[in-house]
Formats: C-alpha cells, sequence, structure tokens
C-alpha cells in the first residue's frame, strides 16, 4: 500500500526526498545561531508502580528546541509526551534530568511558556473574556487597562471577539479550543506547548484550527511543541517531528519537514512523509498495543 | 402546569381533612385546632409583629452561626484535604462527632458561655460545622485535578490559586454540603432556642405550648417549615442547578 503511494506520488512529479531521516540531532537551516530556546537534559522519569521495580516511562531524552521552531512530538499513548509537556511546563519534575530555558533551569510554572492541556482547563465560572485575562492578571500582575487591550486584541486574532462575555458552557467544541489558544497566547508566552489540543475535534474544525495557528504561528513567532498521535497533523503543522519510542519513551528519530507552507492535511507530499514517519512509528504502536491487550 | 395541579389537588385534600377532623370536634380545640384558628394566629401574629420580630432575631442567629461555621469549616476541611497527617486522623475525629445530635453541646455551651448569644451560636457553629468541612474536604477530593494545573500553567500560586481557582472550582461540589450544613445549623437553633428561650422562634413555640395555645404552636410550626423550605428549596436548589450546568458537572451528576 505504501509502496503504490509512493510509486504514484513519483510518478506524479513529487520530489522523492521530502523527508529528510537524520540521526540524532540535526543542525536546522533556518534555526539561528547561540542558545536553543528549550532544552531537555537528560529526561528521565521514573513511576513507583506499586510494584518492587519501578516502572520507566521516559529514559533519557535529549532534546533542543530553536526560537520559533515548530516541533512535533509523536509517539504511541504510553510513551510519555503528555509528560514531557508537563515537565517543560513546570507542572512536574522529572526523576532525572533538566529541562532549560534560555539558559534558565525551569524550577516551577512561568508565564513564558503555556501549555494548552488537551481537557483545556478553561475555567467555567469565568467568561471568555476572563479567561483570557487570567495569566496577565493572576500570573503577571499588568494593569487593567493593558490587561483590557490584550483581551481585545487575542479574542480578535482568534475570531472569538463577539463572545467575550459568554461562558464556556455555551461554546461549541472549535470555539473553546480557540479561547484556549487566546488565554495561551495573551501572556504572550516565547514557548507555546499544545498536548493533543484538536484530538477531539471534527475533521473540518481541525483544519480551520490548523491554518489559524499555523497563521499565528507566523504572525507572532512563537516557539511551538505540539503533541500529537497523529503523525499526519505533526507532518503538517512541524518544521521538525520527533518520534518516540513506547515505554519507556525514548527519541527514536527525528524527520525535518522541508515542504513548503501552507500546507495542508490532504497535501500528497503531506501524507507520503506521514507514511515514512508511520513506518517508524509503527512498530512502537504494536508494542503499545501487545501490552494493551496482555492486561 | 400538571405539577401545579397535583400540589393544588394534594395540599387540597390536605386541608379538607383537617378542616373535616376539626369540624367533627372528636378533640377539643385546644388539642386540635382548626385551620381558621392557626390562621388567625398567624395573623396575629404578624400583624403585632411578634413573628416578625422572632424571625429576625433566628435570622442574626442562623447568618452568624451558619457563616462562622463555613468560614471555618472551609480551613478545616481544607487542612484535612491537603495534608495526609490531618486527614488520617482529624477526619476521623470529624466522622465519628457526627454522630453527636449538635443539642448535645448545650449543656457544655451554657456551662462556658452562660446564657447568652454565644451559647446558642456555639451550638449552631457546632451542628453545622461538620457537615460542612466534610462537604469541603470532599469538594476539594472531587474536584478535577486539571483546574489547578491550568491555575499554575497560567502563573497563579499561593492565596490566588486558591481563591481565584481551586475555590470556585470545587464549588459546585461543596454547595450540596453546604446545603445540608444550613438545615443541621437551621435544625440546631431551633431546638436550641426552644430549651434556651430567649426570643427567636424556638422560644415562641415554646410559649404557645406554655400559655397552652395549640394554634399558635402550629402557626410556629409552619413558619419554620416555609423558612426552611424557602431557603433550602428554593435559593440553594436554584444556586445548585445554575452552578452545575455552568460548571458543566450536570452531566457528570445526572
Amino acid at each position: 500500500m505504501m509502496q503504490r503511494l509512493r510509486n504514484s506520488a513519483v510518478h506524479h512529479g513529487f520530489g522523492a526526498a521530502a523527508v529528510a531521516r537524520v540521526a540524532p540531532v540535526v543542525p536546522i537551516d533556518e534555526a539561528p545561531l547561540g542558545p536553543p530556546k528549550v532544552r531537555l537534559e537528560g529526561i528521565t522519569q521514573r513511576y513507583q508502580n506499586g510494584s518492587k521495580t519501578p516502572l520507566t516511562a521516559i529514559e533519557n531524552i535529549n532534546l533542543e528546541i530553536h526560537a520559533g521552531e515548530f516541533l512535533c512530538i509523536v509517539g504511541p499513548s504510553g510513551c510519555g509526551k503528555s509528560t514531557l509537556l508537563h515537565m517543560i511546563a513546570g507542572l512536574m519534575r522529572p526523576s532525572e534530568g533538566e529541562v532549560w530555558i534560555d539558559e534558565r533551569r525551569v524550577e516551577n510554572t512561568g508565564t513564558d511558556r503555556i501549555l494548552i492541556f488537551q481537557e483545556l482547563g478553561l475555567f467555567p465560572w469565568l467568561t471568555v473574556a476572563e479567561n483570557v485575562e487570567f495569566g496577565m492578571r493572576h500570573g503577571m500582575g499588568l494593569n487593567k487597562q493593558e490587561r483590557r487591550a490584550r483581551v481585545a486584541q487575542y479574542l480578535k486574532l482568534v475570531h472569538l471577539g463577539q463572545f467575550a462575555d459568554s461562558y464556556i458552557h455555551q461554546l461549541s467544541g472549535g470555539m473553546r479550543q480557540r479561547v484556549a489558544l487566546a488565554r495561551a497566547l495573551a501572556t504572550e508566552p516565547d514557548v507555546l506547548l499544545m498536548d493533543e489540543p484538536f484530538a477531539a475535534l471534527d475533521a473540518q474544525t481541525r483544519d480551520l484550527l490548523h491554518d489559524e495557528l499555523e497563521r499565528i504561528w507566523a504572525e507572532t513567532g512563537r516557539t511551538i511543541i505540539f503533541v500529537t498521535h497523529n503523525v499526519r497533523e505533526a507532518v503538517r503543522l512541524g518544521d521538525r517531528v520527533v518520534v518516540l519510542t513506547f515505554r519507556p519513551g525514548r527519541v527514536k528519530r527525528e524527520f525535518n519537514v522541508d515542504l513548503p507552507r501552507p500546507r495542508s492535511l490532504e497535501d500528497p507530499e503531506v501524507a507520503l512523509t506521514a507514511r515514512d514517519i508511520l513506518d517508524d512509528l509503527r512498530e512502537e504502536i504494536d508494542k503499545s498495543l501487545e501490552v494493551e491487550y496482555a492486561k | 402546569m400538571k405539577k401545579a395541579g397535583k400540589h393544588i389537588a394534594f395540599y387540597g385534600a390536605l386541608l379538607l381533612i383537617w378542616v373535616v377532623l376539626a369540624k367533627l370536634k372528636i378533640w377539643p380545640p385546644y388539642v386540635f385546632p382548626d385551620p381558621k384558628g392557626v390562621f388567625e394566629s398567624l395573623y396575629a401574629g404578624f400583624s403585632d409583629k411578634t413573628f416578625l420580630i422572632a424571625i429576625g432575631v433566628s435570622m442574626r442567629r442562623m447568618l452568624l452561626g451558619y457563616g462562622l461555621s463555613v468560614a471555618l469549616g472551609m480551613v478545616l476541611g481544607l487542612l484535612v484535604a491537603s495534608n495526609k497527617f490531618f486527614e488520617e486522623t482529624l477526619g476521623g475525629l470529624l466522622v465519628s462527632l457526627q454522630s453527636l445530635p449538635s443539642i448535645c453541646w448545650l449543656p457544655l455551651a451554657v456551662l462556658w458561655f452562660g446564657l447568652t448569644e454565644k451559647a446558642i451560636l456555639f451550638v449552631v457553629v457546632m451542628g453545622s460545622l461538620l457537615s460542612v468541612t466534610i462537604s469541603m474536604e470532599t469538594g476539594r477530593r472531587q474536584m478535577p485535578k486539571i483546574y489547578g494545573m491550568a491555575g499554575r500553567n497560567l502563573g497563579a500560586r499561593g492565596l490566588r490559586l486558591f481563591f481565584f481557582v481551586l475555590l470556585p472550582a470545587s464549588l459546585p461540589y461543596i454547595v450540596t454540603g453546604l446545603k445540608q450544613g444550613w438545615a443541621f445549623a437551621w435544625r440546631s437553633l431551633i431546638s436550641g432556642e426552644m430549651i434556651f428561650v430567649s426570643l427567636g422562634l424556638g422560644q415562641l413555640l415554646m410559649m404557645g405550648r406554655d400559655l397552652n395555645d395549640m394554634s399558635q404552636v402550629i402557626a410556629v410550626m409552619l413558619l419554620i417549615i416555609a423558612i426552611g423550605y424557602i431557603v433550602d428549596g428554593l435559593v440553594f436548589q436554584t444556586v445548585e442547578r445554575r452552578l452545575q450546568r455552568k460548571w458543566g458537572v450536570e452531566e457528570a451528576a445526572a
């Protein structure tokens, strides 16, 4: 199947080497010189799982993410990709290893890096505008005027200006997603961490939000670390895709995605690249399924 | 509409049975008054303001006592919910103390505080503190963890995190306990006032007994039921329902 797809793509004149397969760390052409924005150094996470030997969820992950880069992390469920984001956000400490942002070690949460949770975690007792305002008010202590200006600015950015006074339960899934995005962007973090944010959405809404995210990323120049189990989504969005192994989570491979933007999920090149990555990922998914069904 | 019709039919029938029984004069009127006597009592009580004063006094005690137990219960509940040591020790003590009827605190209160307002307040607080504390604790546990993480993620810490995230997030889980606490406080107050005799609805009830005025006794009982129903059934339930809808926990509860 894969072979056929690839052949037909070549027939149609698409570049055969859309994907650069490379070993551990890849120098990226566009990356600016100097220290990386985010650096993961020997991250290991163990859980005392009741049994005598602790479960190693993540093992020795080393990654460097450069300013303005869009990095996607894919892996089977249980590879610790969400945990990795929580560590960068400062919500939890790794058992071993360190997270560095701009050569500062991450000790706690901070508004310089905001995580968009899979389940969003919007506050239902606040209006849309108050949700967006939250980080600026309670995390940064900005004054009222500035907060108000930024709320308006970021709600406009995600096309929710008219819903400023609505409550979360009054919004659709796609709109909630955009509120979460606006809330995260409003603190103007250098690093945006996204944990499978579009997994629960229908295809149309997701396509729309991909476009918006790509636009916002291009406009604001943020560094984005995006976790997903959907390889196509990763190729659609990322400059680079990192594949993690299943339990313990390790970096299995990195792929540079040099496809021109804007991309679309339906682009044959995206599909082709995704195939390639999926081959690698399949092994890990099989392993995770084995464990799942063995239970 | 249908529901209202049922209610009218039910209470109409109840009233009718009452009237018929009273008319049959099986028991003398000072033992079994007719509705007319009770309503006259109610009317008289409201027109010479004794009922209003009693309600005012009782409500003031309620608000003070209940407010105190909510504030204390919040602190205690948090302590128990966030500390393993307190959970294992204080948590158990609180549960076992709950089996003690609040009126049992009255002798102790009288000896400690004398025949003062403080003694009544103490009984009210002891009556509702435990259920508020326990509901606060379970509320903190039931609250989805995501809210706390989201708050920290956006930079909120310490007291800010507590007041602007954890407290509002656990509100729909706490409100049930607050409602229960109110009902306990209300019962403790009335029984306290009955024994204690210093203004308030409970005293009015006892006065009716002393004067052999059964109409007044029943009138005051109706008042106590009405106030309890209005606060519990209307205020709390409306708030509860609205909170649960807005917080999106409605589906989970159903």
